[in-house]
């Protein structure tokens, strides 16, 4: 943990530089017009059965328009079930409002919706569209890049769509809840630029919060996460979040994050020159 | 023997003049920093018909266009790939080769297939090589295109679009006029 605050400590001290490509958050920013991108991420915890537990979910990405873009992706796990299987789908969008561009800066604001289907019956307080359970988010996305650092807020309201499971004895659940985070990332090598080809390290540290809104509950994590870029269109990011405080009922109270993000130009059809 | 390299000399000079047109352009990108996000640009440019090649500066986010010959360059559709990738056209300077021309300001001149309104230039004859910036909105600074807004009277100054005050010039209205300085 001391080593992940040195870490950042370094990262702010090599002066102004970074990314926006966040591990557990998206940027206002969008991806480009007629792109297209895949992403795989696998997130592992140690569940409350006494073993790791896994969840996989694969994401296409398109971006609709230079100020639109969705996301559509699916999910397995074995995190409520003895095996991996299927659990659910879901689809989020963002739309760009504000984009306020100088060289090496920007500013940019986005509003998102977020809707998820799930066939597990989550016995924890803890909202998540992830794939753990039914459920709507909207919100929105500030984002300020500095040159190499770039930060970024999110401010989202989530509401869980399905019917709980009443266990006897156990409290009632959440059902709405406050979602936000602060995320800063930083672009560390190359120093300097000298083709696509480089590889691109960013480090990045996210503050991920939540409070329920009809009960008395809520946590705040902290998640570092490293990513590399490789050929400016592979990413490849391993994270790990925790909580720092929170008296929340969740599955677990830190996990693993992997994954890997291609980004295709152009795939989809232009009508311009 | 003397006509013949007359001849010669004057068809050369025909033909130079008829194809008249924008050689090249430096363009910096605003609102990025990462090799990532200039790809993004440099796949948009390259997708361009009239480009044919494109050298980058990715720590400056600068990139430079050759054109082909004789092909008209389309300067919005330009901003307009820069824009599709997410971010926005900071600089934008044209080159082109001139064989006498005399530029004043808020003079219109059809070059390379587009209309050119020189705003804050001094009257002068410019010929070879010359590099000319765009100014309109969108390709420059909100600052910088402010302060050339003081610099000129005419409307079309801040539409790009022919006006009224275009007539004189025997430009047709609500054509593009790209507003440009030396």
């Amino acid at each position: 943990m001391r080593f992940f605050f040195t870490l950042l400590g370094l990262a702010w001290l090599v002066s102004a530089g970074a990314q926006e490509l966040y591990v557990f958050s998206e940027p206002a920013s969008n991806m480009p017009a007629r792109a297209a991108g895949l992403k795989y991420a696998a997130k592992l915890l140690d569940g409350d059965r006494g073993r790791t537990e896994q969840r996989h979910m694969i994401e296409m990405q398109l971006g609709l328009s230079k100020k639109w873009m969705t996301h559509v992706s699916t999910s397995f796990s074995d995190m409520y079930s003895n095996g991996v299987r299927w659990e659910s789908a879901r689809i989020y969008t963002k739309y760009r409002f504000i984009s306020i561009d100088d060289v090496h800066r920007h500013f940019r604001a986005a509003a998102f919706g977020e809707l998820s289907y799930s066939v597990n019956y989550p016995m924890y307080d803890e909202l998540s569209l992830e794939g753990d359970q039914s459920g709507a988010r909207a919100g929105v996305i500030l984002t300020q890049l500095l040159h190499k650092l770039a930060l970024s807020s999110t401010l989202s309201y989530t509401a869980s769509l399905q019917d709980r499971i009443q266990h006897i004895g156990i409290h009632s659940y959440t059902y709405n809840a406050l979602n936000y985070s602060l995320s800063a990332g930083y672009l560390l090598f190359p120093r300097k630029y000298n083709g696509y080809g480089q590889t691109n390290f960013n480090l990045y540290l996210e503050m991920l919060g939540s409070r329920a809104l009809d009960k008395q509950a809520g946590f705040l994590d902290l998640a570092p996460a490293v990513q590399f870029i490789f050929s400016s269109n592979t990413k490849l990011n391993l994270g790990y979040r925790f909580q720092v405080s929170g008296d929340m009922e969740r599955m677990a109270e830190s996990s693993f994050l992997i994954s890997i993000e291609r980004t295709f130009l152009n795939a989809l059809k232009s009508k311009s020159p | 023997m003397m006509k013949r390299i007359l001849m010669i000399i004057m068809v050369c000079a025909l033909s130079f003049s008829a194809d008249a047109q924008i050689s090249s352009a430096k363009l910096q990108a605003s609102g990025l920093t990462c090799a990532m996000c200039a790809r993004a640009v440099y796949k948009n440019l390259e997708a361009l018909t009239f480009v044919e090649k494109i050298d980058t500066d990715l720590n400056g986010s600068s990139f430079l266009l050759d054109f082909k010959g004789e092909t008209t360059v389309d300067i919005d559709a330009i901003r307009k790939k820069v824009e599709d990738a997410g971010f926005s056209v900071a600089v934008l300077d044209l080159t082109g080769s001139f064989q006498e021309v005399t530029v004043k300001p808020d003079q219109h001149l059809t070059y390379g297939g587009s209309v050119f309104h020189f705003v804050g230039v001094k009257e002068q004859t410019v010929r070879g090589d010359k590099t000319f910036r765009v100014i309109d909105k969108h390709f420059t600074s909100a600052k910088e295109h402010k302060k050339f807004q003081g610099m000129t009277s005419m409307e079309c100054f801040k539409t790009g679009l022919a006006a009224g005050c275009c007539k004189k010039n025997g430009v047709e209205q609500v054509s593009r006029i790209y507003h440009v300085t030396l």
